[in-house]
C-alpha cells in the first residue's frame, strides 16, 4: 500500500526546534510576572512549554479541559468547582493534588475570590459573579505550578527545563526572589510522560537577546526554526518563503499622565494632545500598516465594542483647547515632558511622532529618555508629566485586562469595580477614557516567521505559541545533523 | 449558568468514575493521556457514553437558539431606550457566523423590535438603527446603537461562542460529491459507512479515541445502535490515531488499526473489541471505481501536509503516480484526518476537521459522472 503521501501528513516526532526571542531575560515563575508588563509575553510562552492550566480556549471559542476535566457553577456565578484530572505527575514525579492547585491560584486569583480544596478537585468563591472565569483562568499568569522556594517551579506540562546555558543563571539562584537574571539560552526536553502525551520534539532550544534583524538572518540561514521579528522585520520576511505570523494586536502604545491631574487646565491639556495625535497616520505610515490606531483601552478583538470609540484626529478644536491653556503652555515657554523607555527604539518613534503631531496644534512636546518603563510600574511626578507606556494585554477577560489597567494608571483596585455587563463595561471604560490619565495610541501585534519545516504551527491569535503540537518535517542533510532520534516507544 | 456546564448537576451524587465519563464525552482534549482501567470500568465508560447520547446529549452540545436569545435581549434593551419613531435598521456582521445566520438574526431582531412598538422603516429616510455582530476570541458580541433625542444610546450583548454552536457553509466540489454525515466536536479519528445485518441497512461507524459508535440510519438522523470501549494504550499519544477498515466481504464485522495493533468489532452486535499486536502500514486513501463513470479504479487521497490547514481531497488514476495531475479534487474546511470505505466502491467516508469551527465532520464523498 503506497504511504509515503499518507506518512507525510502525519506528524513525526524528534529534533529539536530552535526558537529565537528578543527578550534578553524571561522568568519562569507565574507568581513574580506584573500585568501588563511588556516581557510577559516571553515569560508565558516559555512558561507554557512547563506548566499547564485548569482549562484552555481553543481558537473556536470553546474551553478545553486541561488540568481540569469538568466544571460547573452555580446559578449567580459566584461559586465554581471544577474537577481535577486524576493521575498527573509533576516533572519531579509526584503527584499533583488539590492543595497544589489551590497554592498556585491563591496568590492570583483577583481580590474577591477565594480557592479552597473539595474531594473531587478546587472550589473557587467568588463575592461578585464571575462569568468570566474561564477565560480568566485560561490567560495570563494561572498556570499550575509548584513553587518549591529553591530553583524554576515544578509543572506538569509538555517539558521541562533541561538547562540554562552560557553563564545564565536560574532566577532564584541570584537572590531567591525568583527576580529575572541575564541568561542566554534555554533547552527544554520532552516531558516523556505528560500527561497530555509526549510533544512530538525532543526539545526546544530558546535563545534569548536576539534582535529581530538578527532573527530573520538565522531563520533564512536555517540556523534557528522560529524567530520574533518586529514590524519592520516581518515585512522583510513576507518576501521570503518564510512563514509570518502576525497575532492580534497585544500590545497598547499610550501616553500616561499622573493620576491626580484634575484640575481643569490639565485636562484641556491632554484633551488637546490626544485630539491632535493623527493615530490613523501612525499606524500607517510610521508603523507601515503593521498596527492599529487605538481610541480605547481595550482593542476590538478583546472586547467586542471598541470600534464605538472615535480617535479622528480634530487639529482645529486642539488648537482651540490650546488657546485656552495658560500662557506658559499656550505660548510653548514650558514644554510637556514626556518620559520614553532607553531601550525601546519603537516608543522612541512613537513618542517623536506624537511631538510632531502636537506641534501642528501648537503645543510643544519635549520627549525624556529614562530607564526602561512600563505602565505597571508607578508614575514619579518628578520625573515629567507623562510617560510613553507600552502595556500588554495579557488576559483573555476583558473585564479583567479593563481592572489592570485601571490600577496601573492609578486607580488602585479599580474602584467601583469594572462591571462584568458589557454595556456597563464599555460605559466604565468610556469614563476611565475621559479621565485622560491615559491616552491610548497604537497597538501593536506580536510578529514571528517559522521555517518551512516546521508543521502543525497554530498559534491562537491571542498569542499563545503551542509549540507541544509543532513537529518538524525531516528535512535535508543541514537539517538531519540536529535531528535527534525519536525516543523509543514514542512514535505514533 | 451561562457556562455550557450549568448548574451543579443531579449526577453529582452518582460514582465519580461514570460522571467523569459521562461529561468527557464533551469534553475529551485531543491530546489526553488515557490511564489504565479494569474491565468493569470499560464497561461503565461504554455504558455512560450510551446513557449520554440517549439522554444528556442534547442538554450538554451547544445550544442552538444562544444567539438568537443573546439577539432577543439585545432587542429588549434597545427599545428601553429612548429612540426615535422611525428607524432604518443596519446590520453588519464582522464575525465568524455565516451571512445566512446573520441574517436570520436580523429577521429576529426586526421581529423584537416591532413587537415592542419599534417601527422599522424600509427603503425610506429615517435615522439608521446600526447593529454589529463582532467576535473575540470567547464571545460573539452584539452591538446596537440607537439614534434618539438627539445622541445615540448603546446597548451590548454577549453570547458565549462556545454556546452558541457556530457553524461553516460548505463548498462545492466538481466530480467528487460531498455529502455531510456527522459532526462533533468530539474528535473522530475514523468513520465507515457500512451495509449491516440481511436487510443492508445502513449503519454509521465513528471512531474515536475511547469507542467505536454505531449508528443505525433513522428516517430522520443516525440514532446511536451501541457503544464499544476501545482498550486503553499504554502511553498517551499527542494525538491520537486510528483507522477502520471495513472489507467487501466483511460479514458483519470491521477492522480497527490502532497504533501497533489490529482490533476487529463486530458491527451488528455488542460484543468486545479484540485486538492482537500488529505493526501494519496504514493505508493512504480509498480506491474508488464507479462503472458508469468508465471502467478506470482511482484512488482518493488528501493532498495535505499537516493539520493546520485546509486539504484538498484529489482523485487520481490508479496507477498514476502521486506527483500525476489530479483528474478531480475536492475542497475540504480543514485537515483531512482519515478516509475510509463507504457502502459502495464510487464512494468514500472522510473525517475533516473543520477548522472554521473546530469540529470533526464525516462526509460521504461519492464519485460522480459528467456534469
Amino acid at each position: 500500500m503506497p504511504a509515503a503521501l499518507f506518512a507525510a501528513a502525519r506528524p513525526q516526532y524528534g529534533g529539536v526546534l530552535r526558537v529565537e526571542l528578543r527578550a534578553a531575560a524571561v522568568n519562569l515563575n507565574p507568581a513574580k510576572w506584573k500585568s501588563g508588563s511588556p516581557d510577559f509575553a516571553s515569560n508565558e510562552r516559555l512558561a507554557e512549554l512547563l506548566f499547564d492550566r485548569l482549562v484552555a480556549l481553543d481558537n473556536y471559542g470553546r474551553y478545553q479541559p486541561q488540568l481540569a476535566t469538568e466544571w460547573s457553577h452555580d446559578a449567580g456565578a459566584k461559586r465554581w468547582r471544577f474537577t481535577l484530572r486524576q493521575g498527573v505527575k509533576f516533572s519531579d514525579g509526584t503527584t499533583l493534588t488539590a492543595s497544589d492547585v489551590a497554592a498556585a491560584l491563591e496568590t492570583q486569583l483577583p481580590r474577591g475570590m477565594q480557592v479552597s480544596t473539595t474531594a473531587e478537585g478546587i472550589s473557587i468563591q467568588s463575592a461578585a459573579p464571575a462569568g468570566d472565569l474561564l477565560e480568566l483562568l485560561a490567560s495570563g499568569p494561572y498556570f499550575i505550578y509548584k513553587d518549591r522556594g529553591h530553583g524554576p517551579p515544578r509543572g506538569t506540562g509538555p517539558f521541562v527545563l533541561e538547562s540554562v546555558l552560557a553563564g545564565a543563571r536560574e532566577p532564584d539562584k541570584s537572590g531567591g526572589d525568583g527576580a529575572a537574571s541575564p541568561i542566554e539560552r534555554l533547552r527544554f526536553r520532552a516531558n516523556e510522560n505528560c500527561w497530555s502525551g509526549r510533544p512530538y520534539v525532543d526539545a526546544i532550544e530558546v535563545t534569548l537577546g536576539v534582535a529581530p534583524a538578527r532573527a530573520l538572518l538565522d531563520l533564512q540561514l536555517g540556523k534557528t526554526d522560529l524567530g520574533e521579528l518586529s514590524v519592520d522585520t516581518v515585512k522583510r520576511a513576507q518576501q521570503t518563503s518564510l512563514l509570518c505570523w502576525t497575532s492580534a494586536p497585544l500590545t497598547l502604545y499610550a501616553l500616561k499622565f499622573s493620576a491626580d491631574g484634575k484640575p481643569e487646565q490639565e485636562q484641556r491639556l491632554r484633551k488637546a494632545v490626544s485630539l491632535s495625535v493623527d493615530r490613523e497616520a501612525m499606524a500607517r505610515v510610521l508603523l507601515q500598516k503593521q498596527a492599529q490606531a487605538a481610541a480605547s483601552f481595550l482593542p476590538q478583538w478583546l472586547s467586542g465594542y471598541a470600534f464605538l470609540f472615535d480617535a479622528e484626529r480634530d487639529l482645529e478644536r486642539a488648537k482651540e483647547l490650546r488657546g485656552k491653556l495658560p500662557p506658559n503652555r499656550a505660548v510653548r515657554t514650558e514644554p510637556l515632558r514626556v518620559t520614553v523607555d532607553t531601550g525601546d527604539e519603537l516608543s522612541k518613534l512613537i513618542a517623536e511622532r506624537v511631538a510632531v503631531d502636537t506641534r501642528a496644534a501648537g503645543l510643544m512636546l519635549q520627549t525624556v529618555r529614562a530607564g526602561a518603563r512600563a505602565a505597571s510600574e508607578p508614575s514619579t511626578r518628578t520625573d515629567s508629566e507623562a510617560q510613553l507606556v507600552a502595556w500588554r494585554y495579557t488576559s483573555l477577560s476583558a473585564r479583567d485586562e479593563l481592572e489592570s489597567l485601571a490600577s496601573s494608571v492609578g486607580r488602585p483596585g479599580a474602584e467601583p469595580a469594572v462591571p462584568a455587563e458589557a454595556d456597563a463595561r464599555y460605559a466604565w471604560e468610556k469614563r476611565m477614557m475621559e479621565e485622560r490619565t491615559l491616552l491610548p495610541l497604537v497597538a501593536l501585534p506580536d510578529f514571528a516567521a517559522v521555517d518551512g519545516r516546521v508543521r502543525n504551527w497554530s498559534p491562537s491569535t491571542w498569542g499563545e505559541w503551542r509549540l507541544a503540537d509543532v513537529w518538524i518535517e525531516p528535512g535535508d542533510a543541514a537539517n538531519a545533523g540536529r535531528t535527534a532520534k525519536p525516543a523509543a516507544g514514542a512514535k505514533p | 449558568m451561562r457556562g455550557h456546564r450549568g448548574m451543579f448537576r443531579a449526577e453529582a451524587r452518582r460514582p465519580a468514575s461514570l460522571r467523569k465519563d459521562v461529561l468527557r464525552c464533551r469534553f475529551t482534549p485531543v491530546n489526553r493521556k488515557l490511564a489504565r482501567r479494569p474491565p468493569l470500568l470499560v464497561a461503565l465508560c461504554a455504558l455512560s457514553a450510551l446513557f449520554f447520547h440517549l439522554f444528556l446529549g442534547p442538554r450538554v452540545l451547544a445550544r442552538p437558539d444562544a444567539l438568537e436569545e443573546g439577539v432577543e435581549r439585545l432587542a429588549r434593551k434597545a427599545a428601553a431606550l429612548p429612540h426615535e419613531r422611525r428607524m432604518t435598521l443596519l446590520w453588519a456582521n464582522h464575525s465568524g457566523l455565516s451571512e445566512e445566520r446573520a441574517e436570520r438574526l436580523r429577521a429576529l431582531f426586526a421581529a423584537q423590535l416591532e413587537e415592542a412598538q419599534v417601527r422599522i422603516a424600509q427603503g425610506e429616510t429615517a435615522p439608521p438603527l446600526r447593529v454589529a455582530i463582532e467576535q473575540t476570541p470567547s464571545q460573539i458580541v452584539f452591538t446596537a446603537m440607537v439614534p434618539g433625542e438627539g445622541s445615540t444610546g448603546i446597548v451590548i450583548e454577549e453570547v458565549r461562542r462556545a454556546a452558541a454552536g457556530m457553524e461553516e457553509g460548505t463548498r462545492n466540489g466538481v466530480r467528487l460529491q460531498k455529502e455531510l454525515l456527522w459532526r462533533q466536536e468530539t474528535k473522530i479519528l475514523s468513520a465507515a459507512m457500512v451495509a449491516g445485518g440481511a436487510t443492508g441497512e445502513k449503519k454509521l461507524l465513528v471512531l474515536t479515541e475511547e469507542a467505536i459508535l454505531v449508528y443505525r440510519r433513522g428516517p430522520e438522523k443516525w440514532n446511536l445502535e451501541f457503544t464499544k470501549a476501545l482498550p486503553a494504550p499504554r502511553q498517551a499519544p499527542r494525538s491520537a490515531r486510528g483507522q477502520l477498515m471495513v472489507a467487501e466481504d466483511s460479514n458483519g464485522r470491521v477492522g480497527i488499526l490502532l497504533p501497533g495493533k489490529r482490533c476487529e468489532a463486530g458491527v451488528a452486535d455488542e460484543s468486545a473489541v479484540s485486538c492482537a499486536s500488529l505493526a501494519t502500514e496504514w493505508p493512504s486513501g480509498r480506491l474508488m471505481a464507479l462503472p458508469g463513470c468508465g471502467t478506470q479504479t482511482l484512488w482518493l487521497k488528501s493532498d495535505g501536509l499537516d493539520w493546520a490547514s485546509e486539504d484538498r481531497l484529489l482523485l487520481r488514476n490508479a496507477g498514476a503516480g502521486k506527483d500525476a495531475a489530479a483528474v478531480a479534487e475536492l475542497r475540504v474546511g480543514g485537515p483531512v484526518v482519515s478516509i475510509s470505505a463507504a457502502e459502495s466502491a464510487g464512494s468514500a467516508t472522510v473525517v475533516v476537521r473543520d477548522l472554521g469551527s473546530g469540529n470533526y465532520e464525516v462526509y460521504r464523498v461519492a464519485l460522480a459522472c459528467g456534469d
